[in-house]
């Protein structure tokens, strides 16, 4: 029904080959992009302080174990981008490797358009969570939507941790899984992942890439709910369900969501799609409620739709209003006019932004870029305006990182310009 | 050394607008996209040199953020729109305007199939909208058309929404939201380190 493509998609099966250069290159000759920087580190930190109250001994030890295996294919952040994947592990493991909850699962085949083969990058993650077999599922469904769950295939090699898991197999951490497992499997998969946006451990639920960690604590509270009722499960459900308790391997590998009916609710698989989405929905309005201030205590969805877009608006307009106050403060002309046009710019792939955009980011575009930008500084007399060095802004400005004046290796003179110093092992480009 | 940055990464992590990574790379795309538009400030006048910094900063957002989520890509093809001319010399630049493409009419139309079967009110299965006029809830009717003019608004807002179906489109609006967030945030930051670095050259130019 809905294509799930909200973390993954293209960019991760576009972006997700071994050398980050060349997939790299692919995507900025696509989207003339600047690859997201690697996250782990923060997403370690945040990750970390949420993990401990969540998941069991088990799954700690489902996390630690991945950093040696992903290591080779994340930088840096495999433990912490683990714990959202050793969360979504616990969960399919626990759903598919008991008998019991094998039992009381229900089937819905959901009508999206069947999958293609899943695209050639899928290699990398499957080897990447060569622990966990449920990963394997992960991407079968991968190419960005990862709105299914193939059960039979989580069952083989499942981490025995991840059997001892907690959480019932009960529908709502099914869907919010399905959901989750589309950004976890682009974290520790890719080298640069997208960029996962932090918010202060205070308010939880509202880091775009923390979704994996934060939805189950969304789901938490509701998933105590099917837990109750998912031992009694209609009778009629399990005569449904198909290949039984005992023989899981054999079952066949469909990609259907299993979802768990709650008693004395209709069954019908139309009004269980529904379900699925409207479950869906409530997550994701619980998400915006904790990212627009001042919604913790508006309930219903119309009055939070009225808040989300007031919200989106006038940010929309602070973008506006900041784009002016940068427009009088820029000098007058005089120092554009020794800008060189793109001569150099032949070199770089990129998409046609301005004039030849140099946001892209490919590690050979910000080479090349680079010599550019530094045969542009040398003509100049005077400084460019806009070489402000992220050291100055990192000085000034206390919104970013204090280690802004690190990255920038030239302090004293103005004219080496900041991309050379940017460059290397930075964790921005990956590599 | 590595633990150091996460920490900072998040003590840096402003309100909801992102980590303090993320915000590097886009003050950096936003430098680069400015000095870059050079060209585009030699136009006279207050108002195309807005909208060129404007611009300048969507695409360093959009760049950013890369091409995974939907309002990212379109917001890339807008932009690519925009322009006048393609200045890019090779045919690369012109594929890559065109490369991520909104969802073709194709997938619209099996969305809004799949969509009219599930709405479709089966026998015997009352649909929620049925029962309202059955129990004369006009009230809800009311809320649902509020609703769906709110969404309307929505998919307005966000770049490439109109697409999008409800569930989805709350999603796009969550990572859009905290994008333009920390969007402002550097902006501010840009705008801060200019002033001071005016003020102190004033200063300097006084003594």
């Amino acid at each position: 029904m809905d294509n799930e493509h909200y973390f993954t998609g293209e960019y991760f099966s576009a972006s997700s080959s071994v050398a980050p250069a060349p997939g790299l290159d692919d995507v900025a000759a696509a989207f003339g992009m600047a690859p997201p920087p690697s996250w782990g580190a923060d997403h370690q930190m945040m990750v970390a302080a949420d993990s401990a109250a969540h998941f069991d001994s088990a799954l700690s030890s489902l996390v630690s174990s991945p950093t040696g295996g992903g290591g080779g294919f994340v930088n840096g952040g495999a433990g912490g981008d683990d714990m959202t994947i050793g969360d979504l592990i616990g969960r399919l493991g626990s759903i598919c490797n008991g008998a019991s909850a094998n039992n009381s699962c229900y089937s819905t085949p959901l009508s999206s358009p069947p999958r293609g083969p899943p695209p050639p990058p899928p290699l990398l993650t499957t080897t990447a969570f060569r622990g966990y077999g449920a990963s394997a599922t992960l991407e079968t469904g991968a190419g960005g939507r990862l709105s299914r769950v193939s059960s039979s295939k989580s069952l083989q090699g499942t981490h025995p941790a991840a059997a001892a898991a907690a959480a019932a197999a009960a529908a709502a951490p099914l869907e919010t899984s399905e959901t989750e497992m589309s950004p976890s499997p682009t974290t520790p998969a890719t080298t640069d992942p997208p960029p996962p946006p932090k918010v202060p451990t205070g308010t939880e639920g509202s880091a775009r890439k923390r979704k994996g960690s934060a939805k189950p604590k969304a789901s938490s509270s509701s998933s105590s709910l099917p837990m109750a009722t998912a031992a009694t499960t209609t009778t009629p459900k399990r005569s449904k369900v198909t290949g039984g308790g005992d023989d899981e391997a054999a079952e066949p590998p469909k990609d259907y969501i299993h979802v768990r009916a709650r008693r004395g609710q209709a069954t019908d698989s139309h009004s269980l799609a529904e379900r699925v989405r409207r479950e869906r929905i409530s997550e994701r309005m619980k998400l915006l409620q904790s990212l627009v201030p001042g919604c913790n205590k508006i309930t219903g969805k119309a009055l939070m739709l009225d808040e989300i877009i007031n919200y989106v608006q006038s940010l929309q307009r602070q973008v506006e209003f900041l784009s002016m106050k940068l427009c009088t403060m820029n000098p007058q002309l005089e120092l554009e006019r020794h800008y060189l046009p793109s001569k150099d710019m032949s070199n770089v792939s990129m998409a046609a932004y301005l004039c030849g955009d140099p946001t892209t980011a490919t590690a050979t575009a910000t080479f090349s870029y680079a010599g550019a930008g530094e045969a542009v500084g040398d003509m100049f007399d005077t400084y460019n305006y806009w070489d402000v060095d992220l050291q100055t802004v990192g000085a000034t400005g206390g919104g970013i990182t204090q280690d802004g004046p690190t990255t920038t290796a030239s302090p004293s003179s103005s004219s080496p310009p900041p991309p050379h110093a940017l460059l290397p092992s930075h964790g921005f480009y990956g590599k | 050394m590595a633990s150091d940055r996460g920490v900072l990464g998040v003590q840096a992590a402003g309100g909801g607008g992102g980590s303090g990574k993320f915000k590097r790379v886009l003050l950096r795309n936003l430098i680069l996209g400015l000095r870059k538009g050079g060209v585009a400030s030699r136009e006279m006048g207050f108002h195309e040199r807005k909208d060129a910094i404007k611009r300048a900063a969507d695409a360093a957002l959009a760049s950013t953020r890369g091409a995974a989520p939907c309002w990212s890509r379109s917001l890339e093809a807008e932009l690519a729109q925009q322009l006048h001319y393609s200045p890019g010399p090779t045919n690369s630049s012109g594929e890559c305007c065109k490369a991520p493409p909104p969802p073709t009419r194709k997938m619209i139309v099996c969305k809004k199939i799949v969509r009219r079967s599930l709405r479709r009110p089966r026998p015997g299965n009352a649909t929620a909208s049925s029962k309202a006029y059955g129990a004369g809830e006009a009230g809800v009717l009311a809320m649902r058309a509020i609703l769906r003019k709110r969404t309307a608004v929505l998919k307005e807002i966000v770049p490439g929404g109109k697409a999008l179906d409800g569930c989805t489109l709350l999603g796009e609006t969550l990572d859009y939201a905290v994008s333009l967030k920390a969007q402002v945030d550097v902006m501010q930051l840009l705008v801060r380190a200019l002033q001071e670095r005016k003020h102190n050259s004033t200063g300097l130019e006084k003594q």
